[in-house]
């Protein structure tokens, strides 16, 4: 199958868009993913007397 | 500042961080008014390396070392030399799963000895260290922290119980840290300190930034401060700098100025001086402080020919500080 230079170029480009919609989507994902968490972080304390 | 605020204690920031904000580090969040870690079993990097890529000279030499960071840091180098996992949120990054008993098998699977806390620094992965720590402890490999050595005392002493080996960066006086590192001096020489009370195997690096740390003066102050809180035993790296990251400007670190540092440092009477980053031929090998005989010859990462006997020198019996097997 022979493509024409149009029909590559379009391929081309769906290509690149579906490359930038998943890296879009994922890091979306990932950012939601992240202020899910996780595991409990150690050495800290509440800051209360700072309240107000 | 509302009522649910978290003071972070783990690093010397001791960062006060609102609901839904994360520390100066970007890795430990407020979570409804807990603090937790957005890193943990969440690696960016993991890699198999030669250990005297940590660098680390007198801990097992020619073993690997399972080495791996998280995104990430409390330090922000203007001259960072991996700015590109430090300097970026964990969202930014591409991360593996791979929790605290997958790296330990990982790491077993590879034949490695040991694994290696590091390209970040690890103080800010630190729940995932200590846990990873904790059962590669058990199965008998070896944990090394490479670090900036911004940990505050209580979490490093309770991790010390665990860490077999550190390489830590001084990275130069007091104006340098606060000029350039953008952090404070003091932390730093407190993790040096604690860490040799700890009995954790110790070997230091100085990364030689042109025009910032490298003067005569600048070395000559580093290898003192070090003669003065950790003897002269301790192995010191001097590293080459390379142009990154906001010091893009700079030129790499002239050889000669490496040497000159290593023969400052040799001359006020450090036993064990080496040169890194570059080809430096006698700098890479070990001598014997003694009888100035080489113990062992290293040709960059490839395996290392080591003469010693039982951590002693073969021809003058002298102990080489080092963990050999």
């Amino acid at each position: 199958m022979k493509l024409t230079r149009r029909e590559f170029g379009c391929g081309m480009l769906m290509g690149l868009c579906a490359m930038l919609l998943m890296r879009f989507f994922g890091r979306m994902g990932m950012r939601k993913f992240s202020q899910q968490a996780h595991a409990r972080a150690r050495y800290w304390s509440r800051a209360d007397y700072l309240a107000g | 500042m509302s009522a649910s605020t978290i003071k972070c204690e783990l690093c010397f920031r001791f960062c006060q961080i609102p609901p839904g904000g994360r520390g100066n580090c970007r890795v430990r969040y407020n979570l409804n008014g807990e603090l937790v870690s957005l890193v943990y079993g969440k690696p960016c990097s993991a890699h198999i390396d030669p250990i005297e890529k940590k660098p680390l000279f007198h801990f097992l030499p020619g073993s690997r070392a399972f080495s791996i960071a998280t995104a990430g840091c409390n330090g922000h180098c203007l001259f960072c030399q991996n700015w590109e996992i430090s300097q970026r949120e964990p969202e930014e990054t591409d991360n593996m799963d791979m929790p605290p008993a997958a790296v330990v098998e990982n790491a077993q699977k590879s034949g490695c000895r040991s694994i290696a806390y590091t390209y970040t620094d690890p103080s800010i992965f630190y729940e995932y260290t200590y846990d990873t720590s904790v059962i590669a402890r058990k199965k008998g490999i070896k944990n090394v922290l490479v670090t900036a050595g911004f940990l505050n005392e209580r979490p490093l002493r309770e991790l010390a119980r665990y860490a077999d080996a550190a390489n830590l960066d001084l990275k130069g006086n007091e104006e340098f840290y606060r000029k350039i590192v953008l952090a404070e001096l003091k932390p730093v020489l407190d993790y040096l300190r604690i860490a040799r009370e700890e009995g954790i195997f110790l070997e230091l690096t100085n990364l030689i930034v042109p025009t910032l740390n490298d003067k005569k003066e600048d070395i000559e102050w580093l290898v003192k401060t070090i003669l003065d809180s950790a003897g002269p035993d301790v192995p010191l790296h001097f590293s080459r700098f390379f142009p990154m990251y906001k010091l893009a400007n700079l030129y790499p670190t002239p050889a000669e100025t490496l040497f000159d540092a290593a023969h400052i440092a040799e001359d006020l009477g450090v036993h064990y001086v080496y040169v890194g980053n570059l080809p430096s031929g006698e700098f890479e090998n070990t001598r014997c402080p003694r009888c100035k005989d080489t113990v062992i010859t290293r040709r960059g990462y490839t395996m290392p020919d080591v003469k010693l006997v039982d951590g002693k020198c073969p021809k003058c019996g002298e102990k080489i500080p080092g963990v050999w097997r």
